[in-house]
């Protein structure tokens, strides 16, 4: 071996000499530091370079999914749901994704700062907290203290109350702008039940949706994606599928799910609620009204069909045929919520959908009360508005503010930004900058969720615990409760003697919650479980027995009065930013919208004929001007909003909240008026018009689709119930395929991933079920928090330089109101016979023994032969080094290389996780379980669209779904892959969408 | 004209290698400056990363492949001149071969420098070369790319020994003239010459066999390159006339490029007595005759995608001179024009409608219209490669990923930088060796002792037009 | 003579070329020794923050590697040890020496030493320790020993790499080959076309319960 190391070292010499970039190389090699613990971490479970999981609940909205927070070296890197909460079972939203991204925000308020002219000073914690209480002693009448807050979940809101009437002070404002107090007040008028019902949408088998976005914010999406899969998917064993129609002005993610939209004006759904409500009453005899038949009858006399057709402009065709199967269906369900239907009569509407569901009987079925869910803990907007009106009298003298944020939340109409300038003191209890804070004289930056500690009662039987994952990331930061603690103890209040921190509040909380559940034992060990398992679960039945009250049957709710001119403005909500809250978070700008495929800004949905007639192209930008105020934001030709309305999502338009978020779009609250509905106070969304013009400037549009079409190429296909059921496998899409009969078939001899015994024990696969799959987008954001993927920005998202290693898909099909725009994830599909193999030179992508198309990063030169070779484009190049804003390097994910520039880069199935897993499985001398390991994608997946396991294993649930065996080809329905013809023999199988009425997919 | 002499050939010829004009010196200078830009813009990239070229996803070949195939493809002509054309016993070649060779070393050294240029991390590029290391990993034999490597090289060694072993007479006779460290290079290169009966013998031998060593490089070199696009399954590359198709192109723009040299040169160093419109019209004959099959490369892959059925196929071909296709979008306008189209009407035109003047005698033995015809074929031939590398990735499997290609300052930079290269080595080429071969130079002359009284003039019959050249 | 002047030019070329030749062939090993001298591998590293012994602790009185190295056979990592465990020997063991003092007085500064890092491998490799560590097969009947990998660290005063490739992939592989299996694995795939190859046929002994030693994801990810 001796000549052997000369020669290597020869070379090595030859080598250096030639590239004098070698050299550039070679400076990596400089010593490291090895900087060692000062002492070995006391929790024993503690290892480095293992990871350590922490469970706690989502306080990203205010569904309070379970979570579990994967921590390494005591930093929190990955977030996924807890499999033990009955609420999301294991799944989380994109947003509950991109929490840590909220937690390593680098707008994140770092010290305790006093405001000082126009700058700000920083202050010692002590002296800020000491100059807080000053604040609060400064005040005369105590009952001029107002406090703000974002989150009131669970224990919080009885402590801010306790703390507050301790203080004096007037009680707490809990901001949310996406609050549900029409439903509330409409059920509290129709059924004497304030409250927000469980919808068991799995239940029905008709689902009529009235502008509720419930696959993308509304209630707790991910339950509501499951439950709405469960009724609405295709179902392989009992061939059922349920149908869902929505109703309304504008079809976003949620809509674009309906098998079929009813576009009607915007704001005259109570006549079609109301006039459905008659036919199904009349079709069924007032079968499930009992002794309110005869009053329901004359009250729903005035609204006929026709009337309801002519008035909303919907077809009355589709009507008729809807109420018809809204009469037969066992059970129905009627949804409505959300900013679309929230017009000054919001109220009256939410009692004309509970009527409908009322008459169809329903109610009991698929509206269950009792659940007393904590989904929504908001102020109303008339409190808040009263409190405004105050601040501008100057009846406020001390204003704080934790998680919320009022001067964006609020519409200017509302003067609000008029308002904070009357108030003499402004205390900052939020963890980030924003708005409101940068308006502050005192910052006392607070705790992410998860720095502190908290809980939260979404529903009746589930108490869920918030528990730090790890130390503050900043020393001098401080959750806002304990803040309050140390405040008052300042001020000699004695209140909270006992509990001096927060977790002491809380545990006392807790003894209280363990008689609840009945939990025996002592406390301790119901507390330790309780952690260990993010909370206490309970089932509980709920009584249901509701009556209806005659006073609802008061109202006359017609088309809502929409004032001023040209075109209705339909202030929607967006997927990824919800309200605007995490519009800071690089991820959820750079994730497109699914539907749009938008990233990084806002965007006007116009409809293209509204679009040629006012000479707007895609793209241009436009002038929205309302009597409120004007925006200028770019214009997208979108099939799916009515003629007479614009569509602008909320949650952009930021100017204070971190250079991620600030400069990007526009915040659509600067064109509403300050207006509510009387009833139940909520803010009204539906209340103007606009006017649209060009201003001929170009728009600055980033979309991350090019053709919109799929051109008959068969990359998601569909076909319809009816074919599914008779069991017929349609590949229409693929002409060369069906010419030879099999899609295997194949004039070569086997290709490797198809000999027995080529693959080591395992050969990964995955199937993707386009029927389950809602576009939600969590798993792209999954990927992004997994596997260390950078974050390009708008520009070079622009040049196509994105680097997701899973999209989501989205082709329009047809056109007009029957337009279906299909979506579907698409990643690297781990080809057995792949193209971007055999042309690498330098073996840096080639098939493992275990089915994965390796990409060895430390290998790549970075040709790029592979990307253009790859038929699906699946692969990222690195074209420049590209960095994590501190300190968003902490997230990092330290098993996951992070790669330089000139890399080529893709999906490998989360490899990392299958080699922990493997490791492990050797070390106890066995195969992996099926199961055993799960990417992050499929982890997170709210609707089990996506399988995860090991094809070698015909009894793994991954085998049994993709049918990949030979002779199983023929039992193979909605089974395919995508572009068989290129003999590529993919590792994902993907199961075709099932549709009502057939797609046709022009080519 | 009067015959010719032994002692003018040699003082033409070694004139050339006297201090030239300023107008030489400019055109260095512009030259290098070209050049030096190259190299910046190629250091720039280097240091900030491959996103300063227009290359995108799913483009990710963009300029530099381009160039990497229209160097390799200038490189053509000279080995086809001298080595083909030499077995072929074509007579006119004996001027221009030495400049023809001179741009194939050149152009071939210049196409190397691509495949460096554009892979994403440069200083990992020699991973390229297999050679045993203690990673105990080698390269992969299956990629096209590394028969490239191979290709290439061996063209570039090929060629290199053809050239120099051409020079040596020439060498020569120059180390006799020359002084100082002159005459030790010469002295060296000349490999000791001293123009014995045995070694003209040898040499001839040795030239012969050498060039039938070279021959069927020039047709296996672009078939291999042409191969980095057909073994790929993207529609438009993914054919099987590409072997052909490219080395005509090859051939079809080397002798373009060769024109576009000898026509300034013969002015410059006033050479039109040796390199006669009767020269650049035998070149015109076979430019005309590849953009034949050039035209019908063009023509063959159109009918093929529309013969085969294949979507993808039909798609690609419908996009490159039609644009977008039709999706009945309003928001995605069907036959939207854009760079892919611009690239297919330059690339027809310049290639297949452009040479077709070439049919009329009159503007063959023009010189000033066969100097403008060759720039266009090179403009052409430059953007066919172009259509075919980025037109065809933007288009490629799935319409939702597709892409448009903007060129970036940078590339155009280093692609400025390619040409200022070549040029430059070319132009102290012609300082430091002799621009035509003297040698066979002379073997077209009547040996002194015969011209007394002798009317039958081998190069007077060679030099006049005859009279079936005119049609 | 013309021509023996052409000749002795080119002699002298060829001699040059030669002599070139022969300068690159000799300079190289001289310069790949200097590369695996221990002296120069301290020299790049720099001087240790205290003149810690290995051959004082593990050799002399043969301490234990994972009393201090704690989490070696747990991790990924082996860890390099907290100055506790230094503290907790060396109130009472040696505190007159200064090296001892100086370990203390970083404990009583509650600052962590900064040690050099000798023995590292690039960022883009994952070596498991533990797995190594608890690693039992043919080759290795009882175990890796930290040795084997480390080299005869309980002899050294002064930590250097004692294998002069430490961490490079031709080394790592030189192990990985050895261990039966693999071998047979590869060159089963290597035929894998063959339709009669089984799980078995490819590796009689159990191959699920050997990681793939030679893939590269099973280290590169």
């Amino acid at each position: 071996m001796a000549d052997g190391i000369r020669r290597r070292d020869l070379f090595k010499v030859i080598a250096a000499g030639g590239a004098t970039t070698a050299a550039i190389a070679a400076c990596a090699d400089k010593p490291e530091k090895l900087i060692p613990y000062l002492l070995p971490p006391e929790n024993i479970e503690f290892v480095p370079g293992m990871p350590l999981d922490y469970a706690t609940t989502c306080m990203e909205c205010p569904a309070n999914c379970g979570m579990v927070v994967k921590t390494r070296e005591a930093r929190a890197i990955k977030a996924e749901g807890n499999p033990d909460h009955p609420i999301n079972q294991g799944a989380l939203c994109m947003r509950g994704q991109a929490s840590v991204q909220t937690h390593y925000n680098p707008a994140r308020l770092q010290t305790s700062m006093q405001r000082d002219g126009e700058t700000w000073k920083q202050i010692p914690w002590d002296a800020a907290e000491t100059a807080f209480a000053n604040a609060i002693k400064a005040v005369g009448n105590k009952s001029q203290i107002v406090y703000m807050t974002g989150n009131a979940s669970g224990t919080r809101g009885g402590f801010l109350d306790k703390w507050l009437s301790a203080m004096g002070a007037s009680p707490k404002l809990v901001l949310d702008p996406l609050g549900q107090h029409n439903i509330k007040a409409a059920n509290q008028l129709t059924f004497r039940r304030a409250e927000i019902p469980q919808y068991r949408i799995d239940q029905a088998t008709l689902l009529v949706n009235f502008g509720a976005e419930f696959l993308e914010t509304w209630l707790n999406p991910v339950e509501n994606n499951r439950l709405y899969t469960t009724m609405h998917a295709y179902d392989d064993a009992t061939k059922r599928k349920g149908r869902f129609v929505q109703v309304g002005p504008h079809v976003a993610l949620t809509g674009a799910n309906a098998d079929h939209w009813i576009k009607a004006k915007p704001g005259s759904e109570p006549l079609i609620v109301l006039a459905l409500a008659r036919e199904v009453l009349s079709r069924t005899h007032g079968r499930a009204v009992g002794a309110d038949r005869d009053r329901l009858t004359s009250y729903l006399e005035p609204y006929t069909l026709e009337r309801a057709a002519t008035e909303s402009g919907a077809e009355a065709e589709a009507l008729r045929k809807l109420d018809d199967d809204f009469a037969k269906a066992e059970p129905g369900l009627a949804l409505a919520g959300g900013n679309l239907v929230a017009t000054t009569e919001g109220t009256q509407f939410q009692i004309a959908v509970n009527l409908l569901n009322y008459v169809a009987g329903n109610v009991g079925r698929t509206v269950l009360f009792g659940a007393s869910r904590q989904i929504d803990l908001s102020s109303s907007h008339a409190e808040v508005e009263a409190v405004v009106k105050r601040m501008q009298a100057g009846e406020v003298k001390l204003l704080i503010v934790d998680g919320a944020n009022p001067l964006y939340h609020l519409p200017a109409s509302s003067q609000i930004a008029g308002a904070l300038d009357k108030v003499p003191t402004i205390v900052s209890l939020s963890s980030a900058w924003d708005e409101t804070t940068s308006k502050a004289h005192l910052v006392l930056p607070g705790a992410t969720f998860l720095e502190r500690w908290g809980d939260a009662f979404p529903q009746r039987g589930v108490y869920s615990l918030v528990q730090p994952v790890m130390a503050t990331y900043y020393p001098d930061v401080k959750a806002a409760e304990d803040t309050l603690l140390s405040v008052s103890a300042k001020l000699g209040d004695a209140t909270f003697k006992a509990t001096p921190t927060y977790r002491d509040y809380l545990r006392q909380a807790w003894q209280q919650v363990q008689k609840e559940v009945g939990a025996s034992g002592d406390f301790e060990a119901f507390w330790r479980t309780s952690l260990q398992k993010g909370g206490v679960f309970r089932t509980v039945s709920f009584s249901s027995s509701v009556r209806l009250n005659p006073d609802a049957l008061s109202g006359k709710p017609g088309v809502a009065k929409i004032a001023g001119e040209g075109l209705v403005l339909l202030p929607t909500v967006s997927l990824r930013h919800r309200d605007g809250r995490g519009a800071s978070n690089p991820w959820l700008q750079e994730i497109c919208d699914p539907v749009s495929q938008v990233v990084w800004g806002s965007w006007a949905d116009i409809n293209p004929v509204t679009a040629k007639k006012m000479g707007i192209a895609h793209g241009d930008m436009l002038r929205v001007k309302s009597p409120m105020g004007e925006v200028e934001l770019p214009a997208y030709l979108h099939y799916g909003v009515h003629e007479d309305a614009i569509a602008i999502p909320m949650g952009e338009g930021h100017t204070h909240s971190g250079r991620n978020a600030d400069g990007y779009g526009i915040n659509v609250l600067d064109l509403l008026p300050n207006a509510a509905d009387p009833q139940s106070g909520e803010f009204a969304y539906l209340t103007t018009r606009v006017q649209v013009e060009r201003t001929g400037k170009p728009g600055y549009l980033v979309q991350l689709d090019h053709s919109p079409r799929q051109l008959g190429r068969g990359i998601i296909q569909t076909q319809t119930v009816e074919q599914a059921r008779a069991g017929e496998n349609t590949e229409e899409h693929d002409p060369e395929e069906m010419k030879h009969g099999h899609p295997y078939f194949d004039f070569y001899p086997l290709r490797e991933d198809q000999t027995p015994g080529y693959h080591h024990t395992y050969r990964w696969g995955m199937t993707i079920d386009t029927e389950r799959c809602t576009g939600c987008s969590a798993c792209v954001a999954a990927c992004y928090a997994e596997n260390n993927l950078a974050i390009v920005g708008k520009t070079r998202v622009g040049l196509g330089r994105e680097m997701p290693w899973l999209t989501i898909e989205r082709f329009i099909e047809g056109e007009g109101d029957s337009f279906k725009a299909l979506m579907q994830p698409m990643l690297c599909q781990q080809c057995g016979n792949a193209g971007c193999e055999p042309v690498c030179p330098v073996y840096a992508t080639y098939h493992n023994q275990e089915g994965l198309n390796a990409q060895i990063y430390n290998r790549c030169v970075g040709t790029r032969y592979c990307s253009n070779n790859c038929p699906y484009k699946v692969r990222r190049f690195n074209w420049f080094n590209y960095e994590w804003e501190a300190p968003l390097n902490m997230q990092l994910n330290p098993d996951v290389t992070v790669r330089s520039k000139g890399v080529m880069e893709k999906c490998t199935f989360c490899v990392q996780r299958i080699a922990r897993a493997r490791r492990t499985a050797n070390g106890e001398g066995r195969d992996l379980r099926d199961g055993e390991v799960t990417p992050a994608c499929v982890q997170t997946c709210p609707t089990k669209a996506l399988t995860f396991g090991n094809l070698a294993d015909p009894n793994s649930a991954v085998s049994k779904k993709a049918m990949r065996g030979r002779n199983e080809q023929d039992k193979r329905v909605r089974q395919y892959e995508v572009f068989p013809s290129l003999k590529q023999h993919p590792a994902i199988t993907y199961l075709r969408k099932v549709t009502f009425e057939p797609i046709n997919q022009e080519a | 004209m009067s015959a010719i002499s032994y002692s003018d050939v040699n003082a033409d010829i070694l004139r050339t290698l006297e201090r030239p004009k300023p107008a030489y010196f400019l055109l260095l200078i512009g030259f290098v400056t070209a050049f030096a830009i190259g190299v910046i813009s190629w250091a720039i990239q280097i240091d900030v990363g491959l996103g300063l070229s227009g290359i995108s996803h799913p483009i990710g070949w963009g300029f530099y492949i381009t160039n990497f195939v229209f160097w390799i493809g200038i490189g053509h002509a000279g080995t086809l001149i001298s080595a083909v054309f030499f077995l072929t016993r074509a007579p006119w070649r004996a001027p221009v071969y030495r400049a023809a060779e001179a741009m194939t070393v050149f152009a071939v050294m210049t196409a190397g420098l691509f495949p460096l240029i554009h892979i994403g991390r440069v200083w990992y590029g020699y991973w390229l070369i297999p050679y045993p290391n203690q990673r105990m990993l080698w390269t992969n034999f299956k990629s096209p790319l590394m028969w490239d490597v191979f290709a290439v090289t061996t063209y570039l060694t090929i060629s290199v020994t053809f050239f120099m072993l051409g020079l040596i007479p020439d060498l020569a006779s120059m180390r006799d003239s020359a002084r100082g460290i002159r005459k030790f290079l010469y002295s060296s290169l000349a490999l000791g010459w001293n123009y014995s009966y045995q070694q003209w013998l040898h040499y001839a031998r040795g030239y012969l066999i050498l060039a039938a060593f070279a021959a069927p490089l020039v047709f296996s070199v672009h078939s291999i390159v042409s191969w980095d696009f057909a073994m790929a399954m993207i529609p438009g590359w993914h054919t099987t006339i590409f072997a052909p198709y490219f080395v005509a192109g090859a051939i079809f723009s080397g002798l373009a490029m060769v024109i576009t040299i000898m026509v300034p040169l013969r002015v410059v160093f006033d050479l039109k007595k040796y390199v006669t419109d009767h020269v650049l019209q035998s070149l015109a004959r076979v430019i005309l005759f590849t953009s034949f099959i050039v035209g019908y490369s063009y023509c063959t892959e159109f009918f093929i995608a529309y013969y085969s059925g294949v979507n993808f196929e039909r798609a690609i071909f419908y996009f490159r001179p039609f644009g977008e296709p039709g999706s009945g979008l309003p928001f995605y306008p069907e036959g939207q024009m854009g760079f892919a189209q611009i690239a297919f009407f330059i690339m027809f035109f310049c290639n297949v409608i452009s040479p077709l003047p070439l049919w009329r005698w009159k503007v063959r033995n023009n010189a000033i219209a066969l100097f403008i015809i060759s720039i266009l074929i090179n403009i052409g031939m430059w953007f066919e490669r172009f259509n075919i590398v980025v037109s065809s990735l933007s288009h490629d499997f799935n319409p939702t990923l597709w892409g448009t290609y903007i060129p970036t300052p940078v590339e155009c930079g280093i692609t400025l930088g390619s040409f200022g290269f070549f040029f430059t080595m070319f132009l102290l080429f012609t300082r430091a060796m002799p621009t035509l071969a003297i040698a066979e130079v002379k073997e077209m002359l009547t040996p002194p002792y015969r011209q007394a009284n002798h009317d039958h003039v081998p190069w007077r019959e060679y030099a006049t037009e005859r009279s079936e050249d005119k049609d | 003579m013309i021509r023996n002047a052409q000749h002795r030019t080119w002699i002298g070329l060829l001699a040059a070329a030669a002599v070139a030749v022969a300068l690159l062939a000799l300079a190289t090993p001289v310069t790949a020794q200097k590369l695996t001298n221990e002296d120069v591998a301290k020299i790049s590293a720099g001087p240790q923050p205290i003149k810690f012994s290995h051959k004082v602790h593990a050799g002399d009185n043969n301490i234990d590697c994972q009393y201090c190295h704690i989490y070696a056979r747990r991790s990924y990592v082996s860890g390099a040890p907290p100055v506790e465990i230094c503290a907790g020997c060396h109130k009472y063991v040696g505190t007159q020496l200064d090296e001892v003092k100086k370990v203390m007085g970083y404990w009583e500064r509650k600052e962590p030493i900064p040690w050099v890092k000798i023995h590292d491998v690039p960022d883009f490799v994952r070596y498991p320790h533990y797995k190594h560590i608890n690693a039992k097969n043919e080759v290795y009947p009882n175990g890796i020993k930290c040795q084997t990998c480390h080299g005869p660290i309980e002899t050294m005063n002064v930590v250097h790499k004692y294998y002069s490739d430490f961490g490079t992939m031709g080394w790592c592989l030189k192990c990985h080959l050895t261990i039966p299996g693999t071998l047979e694995f590869k060159r089963a795939v290597a035929s894998a076309t063959n339709p009669h190859i089984t799980k078995d046929s490819i590796d009689p002994n159990g191959g699920y319960r050997r990681p793939l030693l030679t893939d590269c994801l099973t280290c590169h990810y």
